[in-house]
């Protein structure tokens, strides 16, 4: 793949990419672009283990999970909810869009890595358990049954903003 | 199913805010493609200029210790003109390897710096 042809596929999918990761960093967006912008700089530089184009975005979806959890591991202690709450900018506009999702990310915030990323895998950008299985390297049943959990636990979390 | 759909509307047009616009973010990519490009060139010309500059220090040296060798008869009679015969040999031969080491290292040190002097900047 040229550089050209790579630029073009990063167009392609960065929207996208930059919503799941802003999405399992609980509407830090921020630290989701600079992690996108580290995973499309690795897939450049590995990027003779693409096969074809069509396996382009799962794989860079997999780069990038994987940058963000070793992003995770050097943080010494997670931000949590706090996360969500700083969204809120001092424009109005980003304010307004920062409330609006900060049940979505209080909820995401709940659920462990592995879930959260299941779960906006499946919910967000319409991934099978097989393709989700393929970007976190794990068995398409192990996916099910993280998806499974992950659905109780945002049942519960959904239940409980209700009461 | 309706706990699903509850969930799917959580999700439902999420485009969070606050981010570098598309343009921004492709332009910042692109930089750091440049660089990497940068310094890819950077190391194939570093790899080209060791590979020059051990090919001439192994010529120098090679060139050196043959006429090291060839000129053995006269580094023994200066030796034995200034140590005992018992070493003189030896020193002879001592002397002409730290010679063609000596050459081979100043070889590939001035390659190097040869190479260089237009890269600088």
């Amino acid at each position: 793949m040229t550089r050209e042809q790579f630029i073009a596929q990063a167009e392609g999918v960065q929207k996208a990419l930059r919503r799941f990761l802003a999405a399992l960093c609980c509407g830090d967006v921020q630290l989701a672009d600079d992690i996108a912008q580290e995973a499309l700089l690795k897939a450049w530089l590995a990027i003779d283990s693409v096969r074809d184009a069509g396996s382009f975005a799962p794989w860079v979806y997999r780069i990038a999970y994987n940058t963000f959890l070793n992003h995770r591991r050097s943080v010494r202690a997670s931000e949590g909810y706090s996360a969500a709450e700083r969204v809120a900018g001092p424009e109005a506009s980003e304010a307004d869009a920062a409330f609006r999702y900060q049940a979505l990310y209080a909820a995401l915030d709940r659920l462990p890595e592995k879930e959260r990323t299941v779960v906006v895998l499946h919910y967000m950008e319409g991934y099978s358990a097989k393709e989700i299985g393929e970007i976190t390297d794990a068995s398409a049943v192990a996916v099910r049954q993280q998806l499974s959990r992950g659905r109780s636990h945002l049942r519960e979390f959904l239940e409980h903003a209700q009461a | 199913m309706e706990d699903d759909d509850k969930i799917k509307k959580l999700f439902d047009g999420f485009e969070p805010a606050g981010g570098s616009t598309d343009d921004a973010f492709m332009r910042r990519l692109r930089g750091s493609l440049d660089a990497v490009e940068h310094v890819r060139r950077d190391m194939a010309a570093e790899r080209r200029r060791n590979r020059t500059a051990v090919v001439a220090a192994a010529i120098a040296g090679f060139a050196s210790g043959l006429a090291a060798a060839l000129l053995m008869p006269v580094l023994v009679r200066v030796a034995e003109s200034l140590l005992p015969d018992s070493y003189a040999t030896t020193a002879a031969w001592m002397a002409a390897a730290a010679t063609t080491l000596t050459v081979a290292f100043s070889t590939y040190d001035i390659a190097q710096a040869w190479q260089r002097r237009g890269v600088r900047g």
